[in-house]
């Protein structure tokens, strides 16, 4: 459960996956999200190979998934309108079919890129749940039940936990600091969704401001392509229907002079 | 009938991405979380600008892993892995263009304005949302991941086809529609 798993700097995924593009190519298509954790970051934009994707995202906000074809990227983080000025940088593998969240995490001077696999493998009537520790002043701590036995225990900063699965339902939670009993962060009422998987980001100071909380995102989602919604009705223009009406039914007349003078011969 | 939008006929171009105010786990907020809201499977779509009252099917994927469409062209298919109505996520709803003959459920889509209603509705239970964009992509430009993956919006969108019509590969265009659920 307190498996390291906060991938920094260029996330090396060894078996890239070469699909099949469908008809709509979304086969092909990685999904990619960004979170602002930097406490004293300025607002910022995010750059996908030197393009701008993401404008004015404040601490604390997190992005919807944005469809990327699979390969490689370079994701640059730049203060808010300011294109000239590279606050930190990573590059990225993006599979097909695979969903990402990109955190920026630390204080500012220390600021870097924690990149993760997000599970969009449901099972009905679970949620799939994990926590990732974004709190730089913040101890290694326990994510528990109230007054029970912790559920994710000793994450450290950076850390993200693996998914662990729990029934769909409400549960009363406490943040408290690695093996200690007393609670750094109560989190009454946590209601989760079946068939649906959860990060919980732990963000902010624990002593200062911005301050400590802990976010809660839905992750993945089940993809398709555009659906088809046309059969070409309007398309044609009325005469066009007539022509095609009236070689149907010449089509039909041949057929039916062929069919008697094959009866006559007979 | 035709879009007031463009399909823009360029090479790949990023998309910018929106985001949601995060939903903050604390006592006091919990009351956001969509568990806790009335959130149902809609049965019917109201528009009332474009005279739509259409019956709602829930649907998954085609063969081409595509979302359905209901074969009935005056039912909307409600994408069943997506959100209910009235929780946070994307609520998707696919209707038809035409069918063989004329004009289908989805046929006025393009002509929404913004700033219009869209309601959704399972017997006493209503959720309106309000037409915050309407787009018009090449199908292959449909910017999926915004309106299948998982999100912290309460979004409703709205698609069906547009453009030149190809008997072998159908509408080249799709239009989507955008509405925010409008909170009581």
């Amino acid at each position: 459960m307190k498996k390291l798993m906060s991938l920094l700097g260029t996330l090396a995924l060894a078996f890239a996956l070469v699909l099949p593009v469908s008809a709509d190519g979304h086969d092909g298509d990685a999904m990619v999200r960004v979170l602002h954790a930097s406490p004293d970051a300025p607002a910022v934009d995010v750059y996908v190979n030197g393009e701008v994707a993401v404008e004015g995202a404040e601490f604390k906000a997190l992005t919807d998934y944005l469809t990327l074809p699979a390969g490689d990227y370079n994701v640059e983080i730049k203060p808010a309108g300011d294109a000239e000025t590279v606050v930190v940088a990573a590059d990225l593998s993006l599979e097909a079919g695979k969903f990402y969240t990109a955190a920026a995490i630390g204080q500012l001077e220390n600021i870097e890129i924690a990149a993760m696999e997000d599970d969009s493998n449901f099972e009905d009537g679970k949620s799939k749940v994990r926590v990732a520790h974004f709190a730089p002043d913040a101890p290694a701590v326990d994510v528990a039940p109230k007054g029970g036995d912790p559920l994710f225990s000793n994450l450290e900063f950076k850390a993200v936990s693996d998914y662990g699965t729990l029934d769909a339902g409400t549960y009363d939670l406490e943040v408290r600091p690695a093996g200690a009993t007393d609670v750094v962060k109560a989190l009454d009422g946590v209601a989760l969704e079946g068939g649906k998987n959860y990060t919980a980001f732990a963000i902010g100071l624990l002593e200062g401001e911005p301050a400590f909380e802990v976010l809660l995102a839905a992750d993945g989602g089940e993809m398709a392509g555009a659906p088809e919604t046309g059969q070409g009705g309007l398309a044609q223009p009325a005469s066009m229907n007539w022509l095609l009406a009236a070689a149907v039914l010449g089509a039909a007349a041949a057929g039916f002079y062929v069919f008697r003078r094959k009866q006559q011969d007979a | 009938m035709a879009a007031k939008v463009d399909a823009p006929d360029e090479e790949f171009r990023l998309p910018t991405v929106g985001f949601a105010e995060p939903l903050v786990l604390a006592s006091t907020e919990v009351s956001r979380q969509s568990f806790h809201r009335e959130t149902f499977i809609p049965e019917r779509l109201l528009i009332p600008s474009l005279d739509v009252d259409a019956i709602i099917e829930p649907v998954g994927k085609d063969r081409l892993d595509r979302m359905d469409t209901p074969d009935d062209v005056n039912a909307v298919g409600w994408y069943q892995y997506g959100a209910r109505a009235g929780a946070i996520g994307n609520v998707v709803l696919s209707g038809h263009l035409d069918d063989l003959q004329g004009p289908a459920i989805f046929s006025e889509l393009a002509t929404l304005q913004l700033g219009e209603t869209v309601t959704l509705r399972r017997n006493e239970q209503v959720a309106r949302y309000e037409v915050v964009s309407l787009e018009r992509y090449r199908t292959e430009d449909v910017p999926l991941a915004s309106i299948f993956a998982a999100t912290q919006s309460e979004r409703l969108q709205l698609i069906t086809c547009a453009g030149p019509y190809d008997p072998e590969h159908g509408y080249r265009d799709r239009i989507i529609v955008t509405a925010k659920l409008i909170r009581n």
